[in-house]
């Protein structure tokens, strides 16, 4: 099954774990900030208290950041490596950045197209199909070329 | 006189003479012997004492030197001459003398016999031969006490005498002159000699531990050379005759072991060093890693057959639910070449 597209449950169990691992990365990102404000004025350290919309954003630039150097460099978030599947282009070669960026950038703009999955005839969501990707289960390891 | 002969008990260190058991010589051989005798001793006495006299005078005797093999004899003159003439005479003289007594004995003896043969004067003698051989028994039977109590005044005068010789003699001086151990010693059978000492009582009186307390064995040790005797061993050659299986056949390892103290063993090692040690060497860290990385990779890959299994269901779900014809090949795509084998590239995550 190695190289066939992959389907929901094992898209979405992926991005529910890219999910939590953005959560992490904004609690350490918000202990990070505090610990920094703690040794600039450490008699005066409060808690930062950021509202929803400003860790909402936050959170949603951490997403794109992270789904962008992932796709980037490997194809695979940490969720995708877990599941054993590989974000490659129409002929089955790694995103190029930019590519990375405007499909990470739609994911976390409209993260249910992936749900379009489930009726598209080929397992394909609907960043995939607006820049013509797909996800793969891949299992083995696989290098990005050596650019000469 | 008895007929045989006897052999008187010793009185002390005292042995009389022994009697003789053989008939008396001819009177006239006994005479000469003795004038013989009588003059020889007195030669000699003269000799000593003139010697002696000369050194009481300060002056070396007079020694007459002896005369060559090929040499000629001279005769003595003066006093000498005159001394010796003299003894000369006398021997002629007791000859002479000794010979005429003896025919005159035997010329008696036949006159006796002829005068004594009449009855009646042999009884007279007969009775004087009896009363002489009772006066002869008398002094026999006085005789061995006449021969102990000369025995016993020699026994305290000779050494009496002998002592007082001694004393003039200086018999360190007269041993070490006159003695030749060399002629000693070529005479003794020392094999016989040495089977008469008795060795275990020279043994017996030995006190060993008396010598080994003079002994310096520190010094005795230190003289020896040590590295050259153990260089000359042939260590390989010594080993090699040395059955080592034998040996160890013969060793007790139970009994060995029953008398080792583990727990004070075990006690004077350092445990966490020595477990530091063995985690290092066998790479414990990494064996627990690559455990905990198979069975990390066994759990994830199970996730994903799971997973894959679940979305060809809710495949094959969704196309009977809008009608579509079960087309998997279509919908998933086309298998790579590469197996399917759940193996993560670097274990967990």
């Amino acid at each position: 099954m190695q190289g066939q597209r992959a389907g929901i449950v094992s898209r979405f169990l992926a991005d529910a774990i890219d999910f939590f691992v953005v959560i992490a990365a904004l609690v350490g990102v918000y202990l990070g900030y505090s610990t920094f404000r703690f040794l600039l004025e450490p008699r005066r350290f409060t808690w930062p208290e950021p509202s929803a919309m400003y860790l909402g954003w936050l959170g949603w630039i951490l997403l794109v950041v992270y789904l962008t150097a992932s796709w980037a460099t490997t194809g695979r978030t940490v969720g995708k490596r877990v599941l054993g599947l590989r974000v490659v282009t129409g002929r089955d070669e790694r995103l190029p950045i930019w590519l990375s960026f405007v499909r990470a950038f739609l994911c976390a703009l409209f993260p249910i197209g992936l749900f379009w999955s489930v009726v598209s005839s080929r397992n394909a969501s609907v960043q995939d199909l607006i820049v013509r990707t797909h996800v793969v289960y891949d299992w083995r390891p696989k290098l990005p070329p050596l650019e000469r | 006189m008895e007929d045989g002969a006897t052999a008187p008990e010793p009185l002390g260190k005292v042995v009389p003479l022994r009697v003789a058991a053989q008939p008396p010589p001819p009177l006239e051989q006994l005479v000469e012997q003795a004038l013989r005798i009588a003059i020889g001793l007195g030669a000699l006495a003269s000799e000593v004492l003139s010697e002696a006299v000369a050194r009481t005078l300060g002056r070396e005797p007079f020694a007459e030197p002896e005369a060559a093999a090929d040499e000629v004899s001279h005769p003595a003159t003066g006093l000498p001459l005159v001394a010796g003439a003299a003894l000369g005479l006398g021997l002629e003289v007791a000859r002479w003398s000794a010979r005429a007594a003896t025919t005159a004995y035997r010329s008696a003896e036949l006159f006796l016999g002829l005068v004594t043969s009449p009855a009646p004067v042999r009884a007279p003698l007969e009775r004087a031969s009896t009363a002489l051989g009772t006066l002869d028994g008398r002094w026999r039977d006085q005789r061995p006490r006449d021969e102990e109590a000369a025995g016993a005044f020699l026994r305290l005068l000779i050494p009496q005498i002998v002592d007082a010789t001694l004393d003039q003699i200086d018999l360190n001086e007269l041993v070490a002159e006159r003695v030749e151990p060399d002629r000693i010693v070529e005479g003794l059978d020392l094999d016989r000699v040495i089977a008469r000492i008795d060795l275990d009582a020279v043994v017996a009186g030995i006190d060993i531990d008396r010598i080994v307390e003079r002994i310096d064995l520190r010094a005795i040790v230190d003289r020896v050379p040590v590295d050259d005797v153990v260089s000359r061993l042939d260590l390989d050659a010594i080993v090699a005759r040395v059955d080592i299986d034998g040996v160890v056949r013969r060793v007790d390892v139970q009994a060995v072991a029953d008398r080792i103290d583990l727990q004070a063993l075990v006690d004077r090692l350092d445990l966490a060093a020595l477990s530091n040690e063995v985690i290092e060497e066998i790479d414990l860290t990494g064996i627990i890693q690559e455990a905990m990385g198979s069975m990390t990779t066994e759990t994830v890959g199970g996730i994903r057959v799971q997973s894959m299994n679940a979305d060809r269901a809710i495949a094959r779900l969704v196309g009977r639910v809008l009608g579509r014809e079960p087309d998997d090949a279509s919908r998933f795509g086309p298998p790579d070449e590469r197996p399917d084998e759940p193996r993560d590239e670097e274990g967990s995550s």
